[in-house]
């Protein structure tokens, strides 16, 4: 096993993949940018390298910076964890040319399976049923005749792309010539690969993924499924594991789908397959990440696997610690993926400093967090800010956690999907389990309001803030009104007592 | 002291009362309020029931967080009261809709031009923010009467863009 490792990443991720690898007694090296000097991932490795600017271009994208970084601390290998030059197999190339491992697949298998329309082709030679769609790099015209073929409605989606950019629905032919213009365009400046495919839109259907692992000597295992159906614009919100939708033979059927789709590719590493799985239970290949992804904390809780540390010990060369029928689902994870957006308003974009933090704990909680009191939320990185996971006996038990640990959990100074996800759990739809992919976007409203007992509370409390600022009026400066999106500080006023 | 609040056309008639007790629809309570964390986190003990509530105000108007349920609560009192009513009298309507940035991020393109006719929700200005680009659509029909911005612009949460007549 290497000794010191690189994180090239910021955020909670980076904190994931710095506690496994001091777990393993690995000496940690982290980069950052200049806004990001106070972060935990900074704080926690045994070492820190600035690598520029606040942007990302200038700094978590800047390859040459950080294998300067990695060759300067003497890393033997760099995890990218996600997002940023994780699916980048220029990066993966640069790190192999620099003597170093990247934690990851080999850059072919990356730049294979990351250009959607070679997956597609990849994995339906060995007979996994892909999504119908077109298998070609097509010009504007061509794919105007090929989406005749395929059939309405339609995604237009980028052969580079993944979590929703550079994708587009499409109703009807004559919206296709601007869908493609503006799919074109999005795929262009997130990628810069406008490479565009159809795929017919498989509806109603769940998002069900399976976990890989795969090592350098031709073992591949699957860790069971995820069940991702729960997506704001293609955006995942919540995740758990297992799925109702499966059961032992189907999940069979999928895990076995998945391990031949991640041989057909020569995957090495962890990996996800991603399947749609239509109401008459048909399934149907997505697309692979290559890559950690975010959701991993799930298939850890419930197969007691350790994906992260996995994935060090596979990059050293060493073979999997588990075959296939070491593993065993147990119970039932789900997790929240807790953002910096106002429910409420519309999932605006919030930013601020967090002026105050208090996290969940207690049994069969896990919190993945950068957060910390006085961190500043910026517009310049995603607006994923911590993953809450929880552990139950089964999923009744995993829901009514989760609930108790989202009333427990209070994050004060910018505005967060916590309240969004709160009254998810209360929707009788998601606690029996019926919902698609469409269930967020069409069936699922957020309306400011709730029970009239609240009410009566909130009542209570305005005309007590009220009363407060009278009896003060005199002595006390006027509140400053806060900016909209933010629960921000709103002044000198006190508990009335 | 007696406060009238209202949420979404409901009133409530709290009073405000001695000895911590607070009335509220003709029932009364024992009231411990308490400002527990960071000037937004509220603890309230009403007849002991324990609630937790966190609280921005924006104007008059109080955004209330209770479990996950948003409470907009505009308190009056018997001046306050007859202050509205008179301003809601002369609120008039101007007829016109202005296309603000709804957060801050760099104009990619304006497919409309002054003078333009436009559907309702017909797309005017495209915004890219936080990596992706989206359409901000004009709420109704009418004809585009400015554009005060251009492809490549930067612009802040709350700039008007485009202004539809």
């Amino acid at each position: 096993m290497f000794k010191k490792v690189l994180i090239a990443n910021r955020g909670e991720i980076a904190v994931r993949v710095l506690r496994a690898c001091r777990e393993l007694g690995l000496q940690t090296v982290a980069v950052f940018s200049e806004v990001d000097r106070n972060a935990l991932h900074v704080r926690y490795a045994d070492e820190a390298y600035c690598i520029g600017p606040a942007p990302a271009r200038e700094s978590y994208l800047r390859i040459d910076r950080i294998i300067d970084v990695a060759m300067r601390a003497r890393v033997e290998a760099i995890h990218p964890g996600y997002g940023f030059l994780a699916e980048n197999d220029e990066f993966a190339r640069a790190c192999a040319e620099a003597g170093l491992i990247f934690i990851g697949p080999p850059p072919q298998v990356m730049q294979k399976m990351g250009d959607k329309i070679e997956a597609r082709r990849t994995v339906s030679r060995q007979g996994v049923p892909v999504v119908p769609g077109t298998y070609e790099p097509l010009r504007d015209e061509e794919m105007l005749a090929a989406a005749k073929q395929v059939g309405f409605p339609l995604f237009v989606k980028a052969a580079a792309g993944g979590g929703g950019k550079g994708m587009r629905r499409v109703e009807t032919i004559e919206d296709l010539p601007s869908a493609i213009a503006r799919a074109r365009s999005e795929a262009e400046s997130a990628f810069g690969d406008g490479t565009l495919y159809l795929e017919r839109i498989v509806k109603p259907a769940r998002h069900i993924e399976f976990q890989i692992l795969a090592d350098a000597r031709g073992n591949v295992i699957h860790l069971g499924e995820r069940e991702c159906s729960i997506q704001r614009r293609h955006q995942k919100m919540v995740e758990e594991a297992p799925s109702v939708a499966l059961d032992d033979k189907l999940r069979e059927e999928m895990g076995h789908a998945a391990v031949a789709a991640a041989r057909a590719a020569g995957y090495v590493n962890a990996g996800t397959i991603e399947f749609l799985l239509d109401k008459e239970r048909n399934f149907y290949f997505l697309e692979m990440n290559t890559r950690l992804q975010v959701e991993h904390p799930v298939t850890e809780l419930v197969t007691g696997i350790d994906i992260v540390k996995e994935q060090l010990r596979i990059a050293s060369g060493r073979a999997l610690s588990y075959r296939q029928e070491d593993v065993q689902q147990r119970g039932w994870a789900i997790e929240c993926r807790i953002t910096a957006e106002d429910p409420y308003n519309g999932f605006l974009p919030s930013t601020g400093k967090i002026i105050s933090l208090h996290e969940p704990t207690g049994p069969g909680v896990r919190l993945e967090s950068a957060l910390y009191e006085g961190f500043e939320v910026s517009l310049y990185y995603d607006p994923l800010i911590a993953k809450l996971c929880v552990w139950g006996p089964d999923r009744a038990a995993a829901i009514m956690r989760m609930k108790r640990a989202l009333s427990e959990y209070k994050i004060l100074g910018i505005a967060t999907s916590i309240p969004f996800h709160q009254r998810l759990f209360q929707s009788t739809s998601f606690i029996g389990g019926v919902f698609d992919t469409t269930f967020l976007d069409e069936r699922f409203t957020l309306e400011p309001g709730g029970s009239e007992e609240t009410a009566e509370v909130a009542a209570v409390i305005a005309a007590l803030l009220t009363h407060e600022q009278r009896q003060h009026a005199l002595t006390i400066p006027p509140p400053t009104h806060s900016t909209r999106g933010g629960w921000k500080r709103f002044g000198a006023l006190e508990g009335w007592r | 002291m007696k406060y009238t609040a209202i949420i979404n056309d409901k009133t409530y008639q709290v009073e405000i009362g001695a000895h911590n007790t607070v009335n509220i629809n003709g029932k009364v309570y024992q009231v411990d309020f308490r400002l527990v964390d960071g000037n937004a986190q509220y603890s309230l003990l009403l007849d002991n029931v324990s609630w937790e509530a966190l609280v921005a105000r924006e104007g008059d108007e109080y955004r209330i967080l209770i479990g996950g349920e948003l409470h907009i609560v505009v308190v009056q009192d018997e001046r306050t009261r007859k202050m509205a009513k008179a301003e809601g009298a002369q609120a008039a309507v101007t007829g016109e809709a202005l296309i603000k940035a709804p957060m801050p991020g760099l104009v990619r393109g304006v497919p409309v031009k002054v003078g333009d006719a436009v559907a309702a929700r017909q797309g005017v200005v495209v915004l890219e923010a936080m990596k992706m680009e989206n359409e901000l659509r004009t709420p109704r029909a009418g004809m585009v009467k400015e554009v005060r911005v251009k492809a490549g612009d930067r612009v802040e949460q709350g700039q008007v863009l485009v202004v539809i007549k």
